[in-house]
This record gives structure tokens, sequence and C-alpha cells, in this order.
């Protein structure tokens, strides 16, 4: 355990030289959008329960790039296979069954657990949000994580419906032979559309496209901005705040509601800054949170709080929910729209060059790269974007995508004298969770940074 | 290492066991490059036009613990095992490192190995092979891919790779691939020639050595000793499906117990030379259709089950009886196929399989059990 060792002596390099105290720092308030945001995605599950009566189609793939070309048909809805697994993963209960249903017919339990939750739910034709399972008609999906179409593929096959795949194209570094894998990307974009159209026999609106593409720059570049409101001290919002609203952007940036709640949003949160006003009103030291977190057990971030640690963001929450620009020193901006680009899309081949381009670039897909270097430069920037005291990484054994290179970007800190913590746990799957020793874990983690528990009342 | 007055296959295991040994004496005798690499994605045929030795990382099957730092413990005990090969210094004398993109797993053993294990000439490479093959447009893309490779090596050693360099590159892969395929079609017959454990250690040798070598030993042991040999009763007929498996140790218990591996579907064996690069001008291309027409990983086997077209083939050409799944704990890609490919061999052809999780060292007492009661299964139900 040389690295806890480490921890004690960075402390003084790096740990917060705050007085110990247990009185409240700064003022705090609930969030006015919060109610707003639920809404926003129940209204999106609760959609899928009429559906079929309204005459959509219903589409199911990963992630949330795979429904930019679906929503450029009329009346289609997008099932999206993650953060449904994380909507079950939140509820242990439930959570057992659909992965139980999903193990007895024989995939492993140590698969993404967001799937098993998913296809359990399939084969039990239960739908989380009420009623039999959302039956697609199509299944279309980006692949960027091995899991993605491994996991369409069986669900194509149990429903025997038509179904296709977009491979993103990762490679060495982000930056790597970018134009080449633009291309190809494009090249089968084309392929997805036409295949849109010859098997729904609906029209692909390309109007439509390019305004889901503005939709899309649109809501990045606000939740870009919502996350970079976050550096202040103290931070308008925690981690847990963080992974709620994104929704929205990572689900349903195709609709304007989406915009017009995060341009809302942006100023509540611009105005919390400017009050000063705390998500938490004891934050003494600011935590940056790798991985999803364990949706079954949203505690772990009540212990950090416990010590006065704030969650203050993760790459999943920002970059899950856009692509940063990164200028030539390293710094992270708010992703600008595409009219801030000075970009006019007139045409299908514009919007479907563009959209190549952008998913090429995102972020989030360092960690698919075969490269940690990426990855540890985007960590590095956080912390010091974000004014973090340290690391907490969730090693998450429900995701193999996001967990890959985790002890890598943990080494990385150490080297660079930042305090890392740990715990394992698993996103979705409860039974793969050890509660005392997340506790202790965490604990000893802000311990090491030089804080006692706060006595609070 | 004295391997003249050897039978050819044990020239293989013995080969196998010193890989090391081996790729140290090459570079010393020829004074070439040597360059490892992960998975079988990586195409060959350039690095051998370029005058190096390919070597696939593999692991050594002992138990370690100089990886947990650097990858966790969720990944496959494959790739951490190969990591630890490297950090262990058993490869110190690589001259490079390289993938062609494939599973994320084996991917981390990549990336770690160019953050800790310094290459004699440090030079890696990774690859950008397409995720989906099955896309018209992964060729072009692939192309462009293996052009950017083979610049990148030519800067490396300082010269151009000609197209006669990659003629050359292409001639020894092909004819590494279609030796071992004739070796594979001896197990077709009803006595087969060459036993399972035999194959594998042939495919193992043929990835750490020199292909040229390899190819003049597949043509002796054809030529001279094949004449010689009777065959054997092949009892039940098996076939071994899945993950990365190179552990005779296993194979040679399995075959003891009245059975004979006719046929694979795994990265040391058959899924490694199954195709050839096709004849064509454009050497690169051609390399490109090579592996983009190679019987899949499974990781790359979609939208379409392109490997159970396959296996299904396999299993009649080498009327295949019975089969052993073998999965590395934790492998996703094989992970998701089992199961529906347990359930298409039984439901289609009637071939029922026997499940087997392996780690780095696999419990041969405990697995010997499992096969003998499986084989006595289908036995009572031939
Ligand atoms: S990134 Fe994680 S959650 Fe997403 S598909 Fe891959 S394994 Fe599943
Ligand atoms: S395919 Fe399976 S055995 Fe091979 S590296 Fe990947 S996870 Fe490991």
């Amino acid at each position: 355990m040389e690295w806890v060792a480490t921890w004690v002596f960075l402390t003084h390099k790096w740990g917060p030289s705050v007085p110990k105290t247990t009185k409240a720092r700064y003022p705090t308030k609930p969030l006015e959008g919060w109610k707003h945001c639920k809404e926003l995605r129940l209204q999106h599950y609760k959609a899928f329960i009429t559906a079929r009566d309204e005459g959509k189609a219903i589409f199911t793939g990963s992630g949330d790039g795979s429904q930019i070309l679906v929503h450029a048909l009329h009346d289609s809805l997008f099932l999206s296979g993650e953060p449904y697994g994380a909507s079950i993963g939140g509820d242990p209960a439930a959570s057992d069954a659909f992965s139980e249903a999903c193990e007895a017919r024989g995939f492993a339990r140590d698969l993404d657990s967001y799937m098993r939750n998913y296809l359990g739910s399939m084969y039990l034709d239960r739908y989380y949000f009420g009623g039999p399972f959302p039956r697609p008609d199509f299944v279309f999906s980006f692949h960027v994580c091995d899991t993605h179409f491994k996991w369409y593929q069986i669900v194509a096959e149990h429903f025997n419906v038509p179904t296709f795949g977009i491979d993103i194209p990762v490679s060495g570094r982000l930056s790597d032979r970018r134009e080449s894998r633009q291309e190809y990307l494009a090249s089968q974009i084309y392929d997805g559309i036409e295949w849109l159209e010859k098997t729904t026999h609906r029209r692909f609106d390309d109007e439509r496209f390019i305004q889901v593409l503005h939709n899309l720059t649109e809501t990045e570049s606000l939740w870009g901005q919502i996350c970079i409101q976050n550096q202040a001290i103290p931070a308008p919002l925690d981690q847990r705040a963080l992974f709620t609203l994104y929704f929205p952007g990572f689900m349903l940036f195709y609709q304007p509601e989406t915009p017009a709640f995060y341009r809302e949003l942006l100023d509540e949160v611009k105005q919390r800054v400017k009050d000063g006003i705390a998500a938490w009103p004891y934050e003494r030291a600011r935590i940056l949170h790798d991985s999803q977190p364990p949706w079954h057990w949203m505690k772990v971030f009540r212990i950090m709080e416990q010590y006065g640690g704030v969650s203050v963001g993760s790459q999943y929450a920002f970059c899950g929910g856009c692509s940063f620009d990164v200028d030539d020193q390293g710094v992270w901006h708010a992703p600008k729209t595409i009219k801030e680009r000075g970009i006019v899309l007139q045409s299908r081949e514009d919007a479907v060059r563009f959209l190549a381009e952008w998913e090429v670039g995102r972020l989030m897909f360092s960690v698919f790269c075969g490269n940690a270097d990426d990855k540890n430069r985007q960590f590095l920037q956080m912390v010091k974007q974000w004014h973090c005291d340290g690391v907490m990484f969730h090693l998450n054994r429900g995701c193999e995508g996001v967990a890959q290179l985790q002890l890598e970007n943990r080494l990385a800190m150490i080297e660079a004298g930042i305090p890392v913590g740990s715990f394992e746990g698993n996103m979705a799957d409860h039974r793969e969770f050890d509660e005392a020793q997340t506790i202790d874990r965490i604990e000893s983690f802000m311990e090491s940074l030089g804080l006692t528990k706060l006595e609070l009342a | 290492m004295v391997l003249k007055e050897k039978l050819v296959m044990d020239r293989f295991a013995e080969v196998v066991k010193n890989r090391h040994d081996y790729a140290r004496e090459w570079k010393q005798r020829t004074g070439g490059r040597v360059m490892g690499y992960f998975c079988t994605y990586m195409p060959e045929e350039i690095l051998i036009a370029a005058g190096m030795m390919p070597v696939r990382i593999l692991g050594s099957h002992e138990p370690q613990d100089v990886t947990e730092r650097h990858i966790y413990s969720m990944f496959c005990p494959f790739c951490r095992d190969c990591l630890a090969q490297g950090l262990k210094g058993r490869f110190e004398y690589l001259d490079g490192i390289g993938m062609a993109h494939t599973c994320l797993h084996i991917r981390q053993a990549y990336s770690s190995w160019v953050l800790h294990v310094p290459t004699k000439q440090n030079f890696s490479y990774y690859i950008s092979m397409p995720a989906k093959p099955q896309s018209p447009r992964a060729r072009p893309f692939l192309i462009k891919e293996l052009e950017a490779f083979k610049k990148a090596v030519e800067e490396w050693i300082g010269r151009p790779v000609t197209n006669k360099d990659l003629d050359k590159g292409i001639e020894v892969m092909n004819t590494n691939r279609r030796l071992m395929r004739q070796i594979y079609e001896l197990r077709k017959a009803d006595k087969p020639l060459v036993t399972g454990t035999e194959c594998m250690q042939m495919v193992c040798a043929s990835q750490c050595m020199d292909k040229e070598e390899h190819n003049k030993l597949l043509a002796e042991f054809i030529k001279n000793e094949l004449p010689k040999r009777t065959g054997r009763d092949a009892g039940t007929r098996l076939m071994i499906i899945g993950s990365e498996d190179d552990d005779t140790e296993f194979l040679a218990m399995a075959e003891s117990l009245g059975a004979t591996v006719v046929a694979d579907d795994h990265c040391t064996g058959s899924r490694y030379f199954w195709n050839e690069a096709p004849k064509s001008e454009d050497r690169i291309a051609a390399i490109a259709d090579r592996y983009i027409a190679k019987v899949p990983c499974p990781e790359k086997d979609w939208e379409e089950r392109r490997r159970w077209t396959h296996i299904s083939k396999l299993v009649d050409e080498y009327k295949v009886q019975g089969a052993l799944m073998i999965q590395q704990k934790f492998c996703d890609p094989h992970e998701f196929d089992i199961p529906p490919l347990m359930k298409m061999l039984k439901e289609k052809k009637n071939v029922p399989s026997l499940f087997l999780e392996f780690d780095v060292t696999v419990p041969v007492g405990q697995f010997r059990t499992r096969v003998e009661a499986f084989l006595e299964t289908m036995q009572l139900e031939m």
C-alpha cells in the first residue's frame, strides 16, 4: 500500500489548508430545475407505453449518438440501452429480477450490468416503467464500446427485427489519422441513412436531420457551460445533481425543449455562482469522480460530504453530455454551436460531414483508444480547471468500457502528485458491492486529505 | 537451441517453450528486428516485408502479481498474463510493439506495455482495425490504415518497403497458412494423423518463430514424417471453440480420455491462419482484404453471425461430435457469443457442448473429471 503513504505525503502539497469546522461555510438551497429535469426523464420513458397506439416506430440501440439519425425520421422513439439499464440499476429488487433472468439464459454475471438489466427486462417482457417491454421495430446502433453491438445483436435476434450498426472508429490517440476516420464514419452514416429509408419505409428528412444537429450542438454547448460553472468555489452543483441533470442532454437533445431547459438551468446555476450558493454548504475539499456511480448506492457522495468533500464532476458526467473544445493550451471550453462555428449546414452532405467530425472527436471516446495518455491528460486538466483536491475512482465492475485504463489513470495521478482513492463496485448490480468496505475506503481517503468528519446536526 | 535431430512437432513444442531464447538467437543470427504484437489482426505481411520477425505476445500460465497496479482484476487473465511477461522483462529483446484494434481487454495490455515496458527501438503503433469488417466501408478505411502503418515502418527502418518486399511478406504468410491448412486437413480422416495438441503447438510456434523457418519445418513434416504416421483411433471427435487458449497441457489431457480434438475455432488455431491474402496488383489492398475476410473474433462479428457459418462448416467437414467451449474468465467477447452458440450447435447440428472457464492456471484434475463426464454422457447418447 505504498500509495496510501504517497497520499499522506502529498496532502501537504495538494490537501486543502482549511480549518476544521462544522459550521456551514456557504449558503445552500434546492435547485429549481431539478423537478423539471425529473419530469422530462419520466415523460421520455412513459412515451414508450403509448407509442404503438400513437403509430410511432420504436428503435433501440446504444448511448446517445445512435439516435441522431433516427430522429430525422418522423414519429420515432429511441430506447437507449444504457440509461434504461441505469434506471433499473437504481432499484435493487428490479435489478435482481432482471439480471437473474438474463443470467438464467447463460449470460455471464460479469457482463455489462446495464445490459443484463435491459436483457432481463426484455426476456421477462416487463418494462420497468410499466407494462410489457417496448418491442422494438428496429435495432439501430452506433458501436464504440465492444459491448454495444454484441448487446443489440442479441436484442435483434430475440425480436427478429432488422438491424444496422455503425462502427465509430477509434485509434491509438484521438488525434491520430482523424480525417480518414471521419471519412470512414461518414460513409457508414450514408449507408445508415439508406438502410433507415429502405427498411422503415419512412422518409429521411434532411431538414429535420439538420435541425437535430443544431439542437444537439446547442444542448451540448449549454451543458458544457453548466459544467464550467461548477469550477466555482463553492461548487453550485454536486456530482449527484450532474448525473441527473445530464440526462436530457444525453438522451433528449433532439427536441427543442431540451436546450430551452438547459438555458434556464444555466441561468439558475450562474445565479447560484453569483450568490455563492453551494451544493454542499460545508465544502472543504473538491473531488473528481471517475466512472458511473453505483446507482443503487448514491450514498458514496454522502460519505464524502460528511467530511466536507464535494464531488464536483467526472469525465462521465462532463463528457457524456458534451464534447468540450480544447484549445492549444489544453484548456477545456464549452463546445461552440454550429452557428457559433460559422458553419452553415445546407445539405445532407454538409450534415453528414459535420456529424462524423463531431463524433470522431468526442473526448469521452479517449478511453476506447488503446492508449492511456489522452485520458490521463484529460484528468490532469479536469483536476486543474475544476480545482480538485483529489480523485476518487469507482472501480466499476459493471462497465468494462469505462473501467478500462482506470488503474493507469490512477497511476498517472499519483505520479502527478494528486491524491487518489478508490472503491470497488458495480454501477447497476448491488450484489457486487460491499457497503462496509466502501465506507471504509472513502473515509480513509477523506482522512488522508487531512479532513475530519463533520459534526452535523 | 539444438533442434535438428528432433521430430518436427517436438521442435515446435521446443520453440514455444523456449520462445525467448529462440527470438534472441534469431536476432543475433540475422541482425533483424523483432516486433511484438497482440491479437491476430496484426498484418504480419508488412513486418515480414520489412525484414522483421513478428512475434505474438502470449502469457506464461504462471500466477503473478505484477499487473495489479495496471489492469483491474475484472479484465481477462490472458491480457494480464501477457502484460506480466513485459513487466517481468521476458520480452526485453523486442524492438517495437504494436496491435490492431481488437477487444478492449487486450488493448489495455498494449496501453500499459507502451507506458511501462521499453522496447529497444522505442517503436509502438496502433492500427485502427475496423470493428465492423462486414461493412463495405471497412476495406477502403483499412487500406488507408495499412498504408499509414507501412509508412511508419518505413520511417522506422529507414528504407522503403517495396512491392517486391510486400510480395515476399504475402507469399511467406500465405505459404504458412496453406501448409497449416494442409495439416489441418489430416484431422478430417477417420483416423486423424495429427492430434489437436500437436496442431496447437504448430500454430503457437508459427506465432513466435521465423515464418520461413516454420514453413520449412512444415514442408519437412509433410514430406518426411507424415508418410510414417499411421493415425489414431479418433474416439469421440471434439472441437474446441472460444477465447485465446494455448493450454496444450489441457488439450493433451482431453485427448488422453478417448477423444481427439479434430477442429477448432480459436485464435491460436484456425482463426489465426484460415484464409489467405488474395493476389492483387495493389498489395496493401490484398492484405486488407485478407484481414477483412478473416474468420472473425466475436468482437467483430456483427450484424450477421459469420462465425456461425464457419463453425458449422467445420463441424460438418471434420465430423465433430462434441464441443468444448473454452472461455477465459471475464472474456466479454466470448461471453456474448457462447450462450447462443451452444444453442445453435445443439439445435442445428446436434452437437452438445461443455463449457469450461479458464484462468491463468487451469485446474487440470477438476477439468479432467468434467471432460470425462461429458464424454460419457455423449457416448450414452450416441
Ligand atoms: S461503455 Fe460500459 S455501459 Fe456502455 S456499453 Fe460499454 S460496458 Fe456497457
Ligand atoms: S478476446 Fe477474450 S481472451 Fe482474448 S483478450 Fe479479449 S477478453 Fe481476453
